[in-house]
């Protein structure tokens, strides 16, 4: 059992990975701070329950996911999205990144909108978060045969995905 | 990492490198968080069922993300947040031993007012430049300040109802009397103290909200949640007619525009409206309509 961290202490150590599990999940950019708040009072309000029985970064995965879930909600909530053409659309990623970090982020976040929940949360969790398959199963309720199946079926669409609609051959 | 997805696993990886967030994020979600947190603004509904899985987590068999990419950013943030702390741990260990000196060598009708005093006193203007804070110790273990026992429904109804004409002085003195700890607080526990403190008021008992607003102020007298808690106090002040109190602290709070979302709970209260008359200082409590017949004789 490792050493029970401070809230603060844990803020430290883990805001930006759970910055980064939110925009992994596709928390629009505008939204990302406060999609963060929302996940970091959902975790003050919850850490005292937090017994350590699973790992922390599963248990605040889980809740990036419930965040982003209701996130989805109030946009949809909020009326249908027209979408602009591609080449009006502005890149997911942050405009200081490199060429190649961006069109990164366009393929991966463009891909995981394709994806419904629990196969954008396999993907997310598994292939960029580093969770094991049995945490990827905790946190999506699949079995880990499931799990290990999802990921490579996963992989195999993203591939083909990045053919289709990266800019270089 | 897949050797039949070179492809997949660079685009990955670039994107594990590159999602550090935007310098200062770190601070404005934590203020936002001890904002709403203070505030008792709403969260949604379902974000905080995140279930706790039951077996134990087994090895990662991806790779974790790289950390080396996102180090510097954050490094700037623990940096400026560690600053923010600490100073304003080291200013909140000034004030808290010249306010500690005061009340331990005042009379008791003098302690029992201390709330313009506190908040006027040493006050601090949080600023990164400032040189050479002493070194203070790290935050206090979680598990130190959750012995602060709940409020006891027993000692605390009695004065629910009614209370507003009691005298709150009265009930102050004692408390002051009792010895504070000197670890002082740490965000989550202070977090923790003025919500207990903003539940009580809301429950109708504003005794006890006081009586925690004073804890957190012994124990953490710095600018930690400076704004949450004057509101809290003004609104509990108010709630026990000490109008003179709730518009001193209130002046406390600057010219300036309060936070929005405290900004129409203190319009409505005793410190938004201006006096119509000197002669209502100190007795008008709040009618109560659970209990009207008890707050007059």
């Amino acid at each position: 059992m490792q050493e029970r961290l401070s809230f603060e202490a844990l803020y430290e150590s883990q805001f930006v990975s759970t910055w980064a599990m939110l925009k992994y999940l596709g928390v629009p950019p505008s939204q990302l701070d406060d999609a963060a708040q929302e996940l970091w009072v959902v975790v003050h309000r919850r850490y005292a329950e937090f017994e350590g029985r699973s790992g922390i970064r599963t248990w605040l995965f889980a809740i990036a996911v419930n965040v982003e879930r209701n996130f989805r909600r109030a946009e949809r909530r909020r009326g249908p999205i027209v979408a602009l053409p591609s080449g009006l659309r502005a890149p997911y990623g942050d405009p200081g990144l490199d060429q190649e970090a961006r069109e990164a982020w366009d393929l991966v976040l463009g891909f995981v909108q394709t994806l419904d929940e629990t196969r954008r949360t396999v993907f997310v969790a598994s292939l960029l978060e580093g969770l094991s398959a049995a945490e990827t199963a905790e946190v999506t309720g699949l079995d880990q045969p499931t799990v290990y199946n999802r990921v490579r079926a996963l992989r195999r669409s993203f591939q083909l995905w990045i053919e289709q609609h990266r800019s270089e051959p | 990492m897949s050797e039949e997805f070179p492809l997949v696993d660079r685009v990955l990886q670039r994107v594990r490198a590159t999602a550090a967030p935007p310098p200062g994020s770190a601070t404005r979600v934590l203020s936002g968080v001890a904002r709403q947190v203070a505030g008792g603004a709403p969260v949604h509904p379902g974000a905080g069922a995140a279930p706790q899985p039951t077996p134990p987590p087994a090895a990662h068999v991806a790779v974790a993300p790289p950390a080396v990419a996102r180090q510097s950013t954050w490094a700037l943030h623990v940096v400026r947040l560690g600053r923010w702390v600490v100073f304003g741990l080291a200013a909140g260990g000034v004030g808290y031993w010249w306010g500690f000196q005061r009340a331990a060598h005042a009379p008791l009708e003098h302690v029992a007012a201390p709330v313009e005093q506190r908040v006027v006193g040493p006050s601090v203007v949080l600023s990164p430049a400032q040189p050479s804070a002493p070194a203070q110790p790290d935050f206090a273990p979680p598990s130190a300040p959750s012995s602060e026992p709940e409020p006891e429904p027993a000692r605390a109804a009695p004065v629910a109802r009614g209370a507003s004409e009691a005298p709150a002085r009265r009930r102050l003195a004692p408390r002051r009397a009792t010895a504070p700890s000197l670890q002082p607080l740490d965000l989550h526990e202070a977090l923790q103290l003025l919500s207990r403190a903003q539940s009580a008021l809301r429950k109708g008992l504003p005794d006890r909200a006081l009586e925690l607003l004073d804890q957190l102020e012994q124990r953490q007298p710095g600018e930690l949640l400076m704004e949450e808690r004057r509101v809290t106090r003004i609104l509990t002040l108010c709630e026990l007619g000490e109008v003179d109190q709730a518009r001193a602290v209130r002046q406390t709070l600057g010219p300036g525009p309060v936070s929005s979302i405290y900004a129409g709970r203190l319009d409505a209260s005793c410190a938004g409206v201006e006096p119509a008359s000197t002669d209502l200082k100190n007795s008008v409590p709040r009618p109560d309509p659970a209990a009207p017949d008890t707050t007059r004789p």
